[in-house]
């Protein structure tokens, strides 16, 4: 479904990206972990063409993607943001309605309202649909902003930090959403996460990143041992393997 | 009710007001037509209107109709064009006015009215393709300065305001080199007014201005998502470079129409689009119609009390429009509550 071939990217003259191989199949969570500043969402930018790379290609079902317009890409890969645009003074479906952009022209269709309502419904927003999305927490916002994702219905889902405010009950829930339908309709997730637990137990595959460079790029289990995690977070770690997924608690940091 | 009847329900309240404010703009250019130095009630100016002769026909359709149409395009063209300006640049406070567009719009008509023989046949065209030059060229200025992060929209407004006094020193500068009739010519144009309008500057101030229009409102949704973030417009199939760039293009053709052959007329494209949002709210595709009919009975109004306040002188216009949008400006300086952009 995608492929991402050598890809590097640089600030300036640094390079926040070196040489990033990865490939993701239909059905498949491919979570990305790494420090802060380890170039997860320069990854991510990458892969939606945010920002253009300085090297390398990204190929999205076998379609280089700078080949392809925007306007045709937003059909094929949709993007959330780490961080939520803070001055968006317009109503809740409005937001929601403009994950339909790609296919609106200038009015939207029965078909883009429908689908709108129909998220609306599926995330209870009910209340807070025709409030000013401005209004709402920082957690309702980032729902809001899935709920969008949600309604471009894309094949490829690139989430950066999707559940980074969201409390308990929700972060389960968006996950368990994007389990669903990544299973169900056969899609692609790339999900930058900080949270390891999350990483463990949603992920098919997990890459590592250390300073702009695959660490490790593999399976949850054979990715979240204590030594990688003691390289490159600098923390030392119990791991759990007792239920059906990995646990990790951090015990302290090492110098 | 379900949500998408009740968002359609909005959206019908949405149309009803943009009705509402396309009435407001016809009784603003009745009102128009019918008040002068000599005024007339509506019905009289209703028969004047359809008679073919007499005085008040005379008075009616070569003085006022032209002076009402300039009004509309103008007062519509300014305010589209600071809607957009707003959104491509993501500040509240910026319009033609505030940005010196309009001043480059300004020195551009000044230079061609001072280089060209009064009676040289096409000066019209010259004024205006000067004036769209100069528009272009503050326009661009603000764009790149718009690119260096450093910059807040306070500081935007700024820089706005020294390329303004840039135009406008070197403005002077023509009036303090031109001669008497030129300088007559000039200082007139500072004023802002409607009085020197004929079909021959309508014609083209109505393609400068009606042309772009339609692609901007083509473009609502993507000015919606502009003016919130670049990253999830280009994620959502935006092709952010050329929106921004065409856009201002566009705005800067429409400025340049709407002031070339009318003078600096202040405020009507920052203060309609505020008007607009606090009445219908930040979409822009109701944004973008009600700020053009806002604009134009704006101006329409501006250009009516001009003519009735001091008879039998006419205040010009940009006079008038500085004494309404200077304090609602303050208003808006000081009004920075969460609902604005920050
Ligand atoms: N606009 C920019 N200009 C220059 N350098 C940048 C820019 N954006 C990011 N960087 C640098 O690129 C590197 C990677 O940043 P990136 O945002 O991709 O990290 P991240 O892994 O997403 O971090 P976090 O976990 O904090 O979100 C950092 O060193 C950062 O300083
Ligand atoms: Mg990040």
């Amino acid at each position: 479904m995608l492929d991402i071939q050598n890809l590097f990217f640089k600030y300036k003259k640094k390079f926040v990206l070196n040489d990033i191989t990865l490939s993701i199949n239909k059905g498949e969570i491919l979570s990305v972990i790494g420090i802060n500043g380890s170039g997860k969402t320069t990854l991510l930018k990458s892969i939606v063409n945010i920002i253009k790379p300085t090297r390398g290609r990204v190929l999205i079902k076998g379609r280089d993607s700078s080949k392809i317009s925007r306007l045709e890409r937003a059909k094929y890969i949709s993007y959330l943001p780490q961080n939520i645009p803070f001055k968006f003074p317009i109503t809740v479906f409005d937001v929601i309605l403009m994950g339909r952009m790609p296919y609106i022209k200038w009015k939207p269709s029965e078909r883009d309202i429908n689908a709108t309502s129909e998220i609306i419904k599926s995330m209870n927003f009910e209340d807070i649909a025709l409030k000013n999305f401005d209004h709402l927490s920082g957690g309702q916002k980032q729902k809001v902003l899935l709920a969008r994702l949600f309604v471009q219905n894309t094949d490829c889902l690139i989430l950066d930090e999707p559940t980074s405010s969201l409390d308990l009950k929700y972060q389960i829930q968006i996950m368990e959403m994007i389990k669903n339908l990544v299973k169900t309709q056969k899609k692609s997730a790339v999900i930058a996460i900080h949270d390891l637990n999350m990483a463990a137990r949603y992920s098919n595959k997990i890459i590592m990143l250390n300073s702009g460079k695959v660490f490790c790029f593999d399976r949850p289990e054979k990715v979240l041992t204590k030594e990688n995690i003691k390289t490159v977070y600098k923390v030392q770690t119990v791991i759990n393997n007792d239920n059906d997924f990995l646990q990790i608690s951090p015990i302290k940091v090492i110098d | 009710m379900n949500i998408s009847n009740k968002y359609k329900k909005n959206i019908k309240k949405k149309i009803l007001l943009l009705s509402f404010l396309l009435l407001v703009m016809v009784i603003a250019a009745l009102t128009g037509i019918s008040n002068g130095i000599e005024s007339f009630d509506f019905k009289k100016s209703f028969i004047a209107f359809f008679s073919d002769a007499g005085l008040q026909h005379k008075i009616i359709w070569e003085l006022r109709v032209p002076r009402i149409v300039m009004a509309i395009l103008t007062g519509s063209g300014l305010a589209v064009a600071g809607t957009v300006f707003q959104a491509i640049l993501k500040n509240p406070l910026a319009s033609p006015y505030t940005l010196g567009t309009a001043s480059g719009a300004g020195f551009g008509a000044v230079i061609a009215i001072f280089l060209l023989d009064a009676d040289f046949l096409y000066k019209d065209y010259f004024v205006a393709g000067s004036a769209f030059f100069f528009t272009m060229l503050s326009s661009l200025i603000i764009l790149s300065i718009a690119k260096i992060k450093i910059f807040t929209n306070e500081t935007m407004i700024l820089a706005g305001i020294a390329i303004m006094f840039l135009f406008s020193s070197l403005s002077s500068l023509f009036q303090y080199l031109g001669t008497m009739e030129q300088v007559n010519e000039i200082v007139f144009w500072f004023f802002g007014s409607l009085s020197k309008v004929g079909w021959n500057e309508i014609g083209i101030a109505s393609v400068m201005i009606l042309l772009p229009m339609p692609l901007l409102f083509k473009w609502s949704w993507s000015f919606n998502l502009i003016a919130a973030d670049d990253e999830s417009a280009k994620a959502l199939g935006i092709d952010v470079e050329k929106v921004k760039i065409f856009g201002i293009v566009c705005a800067s053709l429409i400025t340049a129409g709407a002031i070339c052959f009318t003078g600096v007329i202040g405020f009507i494209g920052i203060v309609s689009p505020h008007i607009v949002r606090m009445l219908i709210g930040y979409n822009h595709r109701f944004l973008l119609p009600g700020a053009a009919l806002v604009g134009a009975s704006l101006v329409l109004t501006a250009d009516t009390v001009g003519r009735i306040i001091l008879p039998p002188q006419v205040i010009p216009i940009g006079i008038v429009t500085s004494f309404i949008g200077v304090p609602f400006f303050f208003y808006l300086l000081m009004k920075r509550t969460k609902d604005y952009w920050r």
